[in-house]
């Protein structure tokens, strides 16, 4: 049976088509720039946006899931020093450990931001199928 | 065709998104559904919680649409309405009082207007009795003698309402949730033509009779436990006029919190009342406060509603009369007994036998008699068919010998006893003290074994009894009928009862002890009946510790029918009552018609031993 070929793989010559382990859409719920589909990410993409999503998501917010997310909001107003600093990266470590079953988390680093008004979160964890080191990166700033 | 990976059989959120990550399996597009923190599994969140909010919903809206299983209790109610039952509201104990009172400048008749308030107490707190009706009283020397007034806990309020036929459906609610809505608490008067005709409306159940100029009105439940006035829509019963007032008068109450009230003051300025001054007066309670009860529970609705309606607004079956009662009558009567004449012996053909048990007394007063007999006139064809009795009382007589381990509990033996005696009448009236309710011999042991943990056995035996009071110094006969057979001696090989001589056995009847008057005026005191073993007799006392026969012929046993024929007793004194024990053939006592068993605890003897084991 013939495999049709999606654009992107008759540009670039490859129609070795890439195995998903991980796959969801996209939290802007875009569609495909082609065929007018919901947007997809796979496999690291897909782990980096749950990851995301877990430490953005309060402790309680989801309805019947008492025990999911992280309390990196509680920190809002607490003073920017060390001691928090460590807690919140235990925070994190432990809502990976919990929620993210598809990660070895290796290294996580909650960093000042050069302007003192953001938090850099720095993850360096690989998939429990692949060895090879994936780092996310993102800042927590306020929003007004 | 249906889906076969969806399967909606159970409820709950868990169950719902598992049955989503189920049906997501079978797909590979988004394959993150396991992972909390994907956004599919965000979706299934909310898809989850939306389907479990509906099907919460849609139980609750099923739930409610029938009275069985309707939990809302406007629900219930609505479901009652569509049966013609209204909800029993609250009503007001009741107390009979009289007083004397001098009165100064008061000339003939002397008013007790309606509402006239009397203050009285009880355990729960102070209430406030007021009169239903304006009463007058005469007098030929300023001195009033006010007997048996009969005064209902709660007060009077009045509410108002301002007919206008251009608001939509427009309702007349009572506000008070606790009124009085029996008869002769809630009066409606509609006033109409700016005031120059004021008219009563008296409240039906049926449209039956009515015309367009019928002033009547209906009750119905609403919301909240509250009542509202329904008017007729001018073809069956009038329409009041618009922009008339509707004020209605109803009495509100608390209930039963007002029972056993034995003490009054007057608080109402009944000198005041009629232009003069009357003395302080001392008020005797003729009968304390009674019959007073809360409004309806949800259970007793749904129970009451079909049976009701399964009356269909006529006493006919005996269900009827029963229903009809204790609907009405629900604080005033425990529990109804109705059956036909043909039961009775002799028989009474056509007549319909109503048996009531009243709230906190034995005996039903006779104005509830006569309010029963009254309100049954508008369902029965033949009236004087209905004849209304007072319930037979057997009494259980209890000896028991109880022993506990004083091992495992550190109680003494009369905290056993009291625990043992609080367990028979917690017994009494759980399982007994209504008609057709039998007395279960295993059951009530069983029930003592319990009374505390440390009881490890108990022997215990029981007789039944009756009470007579006769009229002192006249000679009265009795024929009692204890309706189960009372012990007679089994025969054995061998055995010949009539080779036997009289008061060869046990007593299988005995009394308490009274003073008899002999036919030739001798006086004896401490006199006892008992059987001689053939089924004749006699009184006797112990004259120098000898057992001396004074009547050897006062009457008789039927050992097999349970029937004791006392003749021409006559007796000078007694202690409250003559109680006539038999010993029973059969240790569970059977009741039917007219008879309640009781266990009255002056009757109960019971001794705690203790034991090691």
């Amino acid at each position: 049976m013939a495999t049709n070929l999606t654009r992107a793989q008759s540009i670039t010559g490859s129609n070795t088509k890439k195995v998903e382990f991980f796959s969801d859409f996209l939290n802007s719920f875009a569609k495909t720039p082609y065929g007018n589909q919901l947007g997809r990410v796979t496999n690291e993409q897909s782990v980096n946006q749950s990851l995301k999503n877990l430490i953005m998501t309060n402790i309680g917010e989801r309805m019947f899931q008492p025990f999911v997310g992280c309390n990196v909001y509680d920190y809002l107003f607490e003073p920017n020093v060390q001691d928090y600093i460590t807690s919140l990266e235990s925070y994190i470590e432990d809502t990976i450990k919990i929620s993210e079953p598809r990660v070895n988390a290796q290294e996580i680093t909650v960093l000042q931001g050069y302007d003192e008004q953001t938090i850099q979160i720095k993850i360096v964890y690989n998939l429990i199928n692949n060895p090879a080191p994936i780092t996310l990166d993102f800042l927590l700033k306020r929003v007004r | 065709m249906a889906n076969s990976s969806l399967t909606l059989t159970s409820l709950d959120f868990d169950t719902l998104k598992q049955n989503f990550k189920t049906y997501l399996s079978s797909q590979s597009v988004l394959k993150d559904y396991n992972f909390d923190g994907s956004n599919i599994n965000v979706l299934l969140d909310v898809m989850s919680y939306n389907s479990y909010l509906n099907s919460f919903y849609l139980n609750m809206v099923a739930s409610e649409m029938f009275l069985d299983s309707a939990q809302k209790y406007e629900s219930v109610v609505s479901h009652a309405k569509e049966l013609n039952y209204v909800p029993k509201s609250a009503r007001s104990a009741e107390a009979e009082i009289s007083f004397t009172i001098d009165t100064k400048g008061i000339s003939d008749p002397l008013y007790i207007k309606k509402g006239s308030k009397f203050s009285g107490t009880n355990s729960n707190g102070t209430y406030t009795f007021t009169t239903d009706t304006q009463q007058s009283f005469v007098s030929s020397n300023s001195t009033y003698s006010i007997n048996k007034l009969r005064v209902y806990e709660g007060l009077y309020f009045t509410e108002s309402f301002l007919v206008d036929y251009n608001i939509e459906n427009q309702r007349f609610l009572l506000s008070n949730k606790n009124v009085d809505t029996s008869i002769g608490s809630i009066t409606v008067t509609v006033i109409e033509n700016n005031g120059l005709t004021s008219t009563v409306f008296t409240k039906v159940d049926t449209l039956f009779g009515l015309s367009s100029i019928s002033n009547v009105y209906f009750l119905q439940g609403a919301e909240n436990g509250k009542y509202e006035i329904v008017f007729g829509d001018g073809l069956f019963g009038r329409k009041p006029l618009n922009s008339s007032i509707v004020s209605v008068q109803y009495r509100v109450t608390n209930g039963t919190d007002a029972l056993g009230v034995d003490n009054f003051t007057i608080i109402q300025d009944i000198g005041g009342d009629n232009n003069g001054s009357i003395s302080s007066p001392t008020i005797i309670v003729d009968s304390i406060s009674s019959g007073g009860a809360n409004q309806e529970s949800i259970e007793s609705i749904k129970f009451a509603a079909p049976r009701y309606f399964a009356t269909q607004q006529r006493a006919v079956a005996s269900d009827d009369y029963s229903s009809l009662i204790k609907t009405n009558f629900s604080g005033v009567i425990t529990d109804v007994n109705v059956y036909g004449g043909e039961q009775l012996e002799p028989k009474l053909y056509g007549r319909v036998i109503v048996c009531l048990k009243p709230t906190g007394a034995l005996v039903a007063p006779n104005y509830v008699k006569d309010q029963i007999s009254n309100y049954l006139l508008n369902y029965i064809s033949l009236p004087t068919r209905v004849i209304i009795t007072d319930p037979e009382y057997l009494y259980i007589d209890v000896d028991s010998v109880v022993q506990y381990n004083t091992t495992s509990t550190t109680k003494l033996s009369n905290d056993i006893k009291t625990a043992v005696v609080s367990s028979m009448k917690q017994f009494s009236t759980t399982y007994l003290e209504k008609f057709n309710d039998d007395f279960r011999y295993s059951k009530f042991v069983n029930a003592i074994d319990n009374s505390d943990s440390s009881i490890t056995s108990n022997s215990t035996e029981i007789r039944i009894s009756k009470r007579i009071t006769p009229k002192l110094n006249y000679s009265t006969s009795y024929v009692l009928n204890f309706n189960n057979s009372a012990e007679i001696e089994k025969p054995v090989a061998g055995y010949d009862p009539s080779k036997q001589s009289r008061f060869y056995d046990e007593p299988m009847l005995e009394s308490s002890p009274f003073t008899y008057v002999a036919n030739n005026g001798t006086v004896y005191d401490t006199c006892y009946f008992r059987d001689d073993n053939f089924g004749v007799l006699v009184i006797y006392k112990f004259i120098n510790n000898v057992f001396t026969i004074i009547n050897d012929n006062a009457g008789s046993i039927d050992y097999i029918n349970g029937v004791v024929k006392i003749n021409n007793l006559t007796t000078s004194y007694y202690n409250n009552h003559i109680s006539i024990y038999i010993h029973p053939m059969n240790k569970d006592i059977i009741v039917s018609k007219d008879k309640i068993i009781l266990i009255d605890l002056t009757d109960v003897t019971v001794n705690a031993i203790p034991t090691q084991k």
